[in-house]
């Protein structure tokens, strides 16, 4: 049916539309436009999966970070040292 | 005055500042440094590193505690200053008239997003249905062998992004009729998916929110299934808010 | 497959709180910018100028959608539905290699041993996106290439203290 449905349905289920990304994925390597869809794709279906109770949200947010720091990887915003200025 | 760095929020008029109880990037609390009718939302960070994907959202849950009463322009994420002095005498000083009145106007309005998205299936085959040149591209193509073809297939990807192309300008057309006359503001923002139809930022009075979220729905059901709509909201003024803000002396090019 | 069809009819009746997934490009890319001149970036952060996100069309997106056209009667012709396409995905061996976002999505989440996987996946990303954003500092000019190997492996351990 949509998201929910198939978060709960398969141990991996990404809808059609990431399906239908990843396959291009694979293809293209490291296409950014196409790493960040499948980012926002996940980071939706971790919301979904939250609005579930399907797993402990630990978990989640825990998923949700590593995606959020590739998401910055990507886009160049990062976290660096702090220098103190003497 | 007070040393240290200063990691910065966001700006809001200063009658509107109250205490904020979400704590902020590094886990330190946020204060507000006050100029001219204006406060700026800061927090203290000292030297070390910062576990990005929790500062992001620190960085989030100070806006959205702050904006659930008050109108704040949002500072893009990351933006350190190197002391309380500076963000008076770099930031707020320099910039306090443009700051004011875009407060000004913003003030009562929150932004609502209402992002389309197409289903895949149902596109690529109204595509195909409504344009027999491309089914008819598609059909000498599936005659060749697999690994023969290639330009074949982009000329047909081609033809067929530029039907999705033009379908999106029709479907974000649609959606800014019905929504725009109710809100006080509108932008179209870059899409940011393949399958997106259209992404569309509304600055919209507080008191009409019910008024257009009706109109979001009455809008869902005319697309129907082709569309998938995703409604957020109340954010605050991101895509209204777009300033490059300069210190004193900076020349302007 | 609307998402409305999903759930209850009042979804759309008001506007959804802000999820991450929301916000996310907002947060990273919007918002008022600080010029350098007066930014001390003590946290490193190299604000790049994004601009607009446009659904480039290049020869990968016409590529992609010929394929699924293509797919389209594939489906008609040989009833191949949705989860045999996905089989194909989440069996394949080496198709699941460069899935990124979502293997890492997989394993944070069923993973057995969550520290083994997790630094699997660590491993893998950073040789990704050192040359990404490598690429992105020289097409924007900036000349922090040398650093920003430096600040993707610091935010490896650094994501490994933060996310719990």
């Amino acid at each position: 049916m949509g998201l929910i449905t198939g978060l709960l349905t398969l141990p991996l289920a990404p809808v059609r539309g990431t399906v239908w990304l990843a396959e291009r994925i694979q293809e293209q390597a490291e296409a950014e436009m196409y790493d960040e869809d499948a980012i926002r794709q996940s980071l939706l279906e971790l919301e979904a999966a939250r609005e579930t109770g399907v797993m402990d949200e630990r978990e989640i947010a825990a998923a949700e970070d590593e995606l959020i720091e590739r998401l910055m990887m990507i886009r160049g915003v990062g976290e660096g040292e702090i220098d103190g200025r003497e | 005055m007070s040393e240290g760095s200063v990691y910065v929020y966001g700006v809001l008029k200063a009658q509107a500042a109250k205490s904020v109880s979400s704590s902020g990037v590094a886990s330190a609390p946020v204060r507000d440094v006050q100029h001219d009718g204006l406060a700026a939302l800061v927090s203290t960070v000292e030297g070390g590193a910062l576990a990005a994907a929790r500062e992001v959202r620190a960085h989030w849950k100070v806006l959205e505690e702050t904006s659930a009463s008050a109108t704040v322009l949002p500072v893009r994420f990351g933006t350190v200053l190197e002391s309380e002095d500076a963000v008076r005498s770099t930031l707020l000083e320099p910039n306090a008239e443009r700051l004011s009145s875009l407060l000004d106007e913003l003030d009562g309005r929150v932004q609502l997003t209402v992002k389309g998205g197409y289903d895949e299936e149902l596109l690529l085959r109204a595509v195909m249905r409504e344009a027999p040149a491309i089914a008819a591209m598609n059909d000498d193509l599936r005659r060749l062998p697999q690994d023969a073809g290639y330009y074949g297939r982009i000329r047909l990807g081609e033809a067929v992004a530029a039907e999705v192309d033009r379908r999106r300008e029709q479907d974000t057309g649609l959606a800014l009729d019905r929504l725009a006359p109710l809100a006080a503001g509108s932008r179209s923002e870059a899409l940011s998916a393949a399958d997106a139809a259209f992404n569309l930022a509304f600055l919209v009075e507080r008191d009409r929110i019910d008024g257009f979220s009706k109109a979001v729905a009455e809008l869902a059901r005319e697309f129907g299934e082709r569309v998938t709509i995703r409604y957020v909201g109340p954010l605050p003024p991101y895509s209204f808010a777009e300033m490059e803000l300069t210190g004193p002396g900076a020349k302007w090019d | 497959m609307a998402i409305a069809q999903a759930t209850p009819r009042g979804y759309l009746e008001r506007p959804r709180p802000s999820g991450l997934a929301d916000v996310i490009d907002v947060i990273l890319d919007k918002g008022l910018v600080i010029d350098a001149y007066i930014r001390v970036s003590l946290i490193g952060i190299e604000i790049l100028t994004i601009d607009a996100r446009i659904v480039i069309a290049s020869v990968d997106t016409y590529l992609r959608f010929a394929e699924a056209v293509g797919r389209l009667d594939l489906r008609e012709d040989e009833s191949q539905g949705l989860p045999e396409l996905m089989e194909s995905v989440t069996s394949g061996g080496s198709k699941s290699k460069t899935q990124g976002a979502l293997e890492g999505v997989k394993e944070t989440l069923f993973g057995g041993d969550e520290e083994e996987e997790e630094e699997e996946e660590k491993e893998k990303a950073p040789s990704r996106s050192r040359s990404r954003s490598r690429s992105r500092s020289s097409s924007s000019g900036s000349s922090s290439s040398g650093s920003s190997s430096k600040r993707s492996s610091s935010s490896r351990s650094r994501s490994r203290k933060g996310s719990s």
